[in-house]
């Protein structure tokens, strides 16, 4: 069975890769990375799915300080859980805390495909910014972002 | 019923500015608040719940932030849709989503907080689209990509 982690973080994120994963059947070992907050997210698929949290990169008016621990934990989460679950794919629905893993997982040659969120119509994340020069396959959920991202793909929407 | 929902994330001055206007408002109001720092005084309230399908399931009007999980879900209810961007967030996404949606007249939007009482109002007797559920193939594609 092919490898694959999904880095759903929490809220929005975790809504789309939830509509992701009924679509994705049972041929594939999947794995999930949430926020550690993310109670419901974690309720929700700790049935069926191995889990892994990690701290999200970014807080509320938190200091320079606060950030940079943040950033430097969720990279030593991100590694950890890279080695520990070793996927051949790694797919985003585009939270913060998924940026490390996904630079580290692309170095580690793994197969990078980034779904930009549905809540994009006309201008572009961070995240997806960030990921698209490199990701191997990356979406768009609106067909005007194809304008954004000439390289994306528009195959509907996950709502 | 009159259910307003902030999702995740805190939204205190849309629960404080519905308090407020609660009086003016024949419906009964219930508020999802998380973890906001306001407390409604003069409707009913709740912080999280693992589901909020009863209360958007008897609700005949949802006054809502512009998160996109939230709004998908509830167009896909066929409900009607007041729909306020958090601003408070440190990710101020939110209006590329309202913007399109009531563009295409699928919800209602509000951007002054000073308007909200007047929107939910006029909201009643506007005629909104149906939201058509677009046919997805991302996973298809996601599969052929992973197999080829």
């Amino acid at each position: 069975m092919k490898k694959i982690l999904f880095v759903a973080g929490s809220g929005g994120h975790t809504a789309q890769m939830s509509r992701l994963l009924r679509n994705m059947g049972d041929n594939y070992d999947i794995k999930l990375m949430l926020e550690h907050t993310d109670n419901l997210g974690r309720e929700k698929f700790a049935p069926r799915y191995e889990m892994h949290c990690a701290i999200p990169i970014r807080g509320k008016n938190e200091s320079i300080v606060m950030t940079l621990f943040r950033i430097m934990l969720n990279l030593l989460q991100s590694l950890r859980i890279l080695i520990e679950t070793n996927p051949e794919y790694i797919i985003t629905t585009g939270p913060g805390l998924g940026i490390p893993i996904c630079i580290f997982g692309k170095i580690a040659g793994k197969k990078i495909i980034v779904i930009e969120s549905w809540s994009r119509t006309k201008t572009r994340s961070f995240v997806g910014k960030l990921l698209y020069p490199f990701a191997n396959l990356f979406f768009v959920q609106w067909p005007q972002m194809l304008e954004k991202y000439p390289k994306a793909k528009f195959a509907g929407r996950l709502a | 019923m009159i259910f307003v929902t902030v999702g995740t994330t805190a939204f205190d001055s849309l629960i404080e500015k519905v308090d407020s206007i609660a009086y003016q408002i024949d419906d009964k109001i219930i508020c999802q608040i998380a973890d906001g720092k306001y407390v409604p005084r003069h409707c009913e309230y709740f912080r999280f719940k693992s589901t909020v399908e009863q209360e958007f399931a008897g609700a005949d009007l949802v006054i809502c932030h512009g998160g996109a999980g939230t709004l998908f879900y509830l167009l896909e209810l066929n409900k009607r849709i007041v729909s306020v961007p958090n601003l408070e967030r440190k990710d101020k996404h939110q209006t590329d989503l309202i913007d399109t949606l009531s563009a295409e007249n699928y919800i209602v939007s509000c951007y002054e907080l000073s308007e909200l009482r007047t929107i939910v109002v006029l909201s009643k007797d506007l005629c909104l689209k149906k939201y058509q559920n677009s046919e997805c193939h991302i996973a298809e594609e996601i599969i052929k990509f992973i197999e080829a």
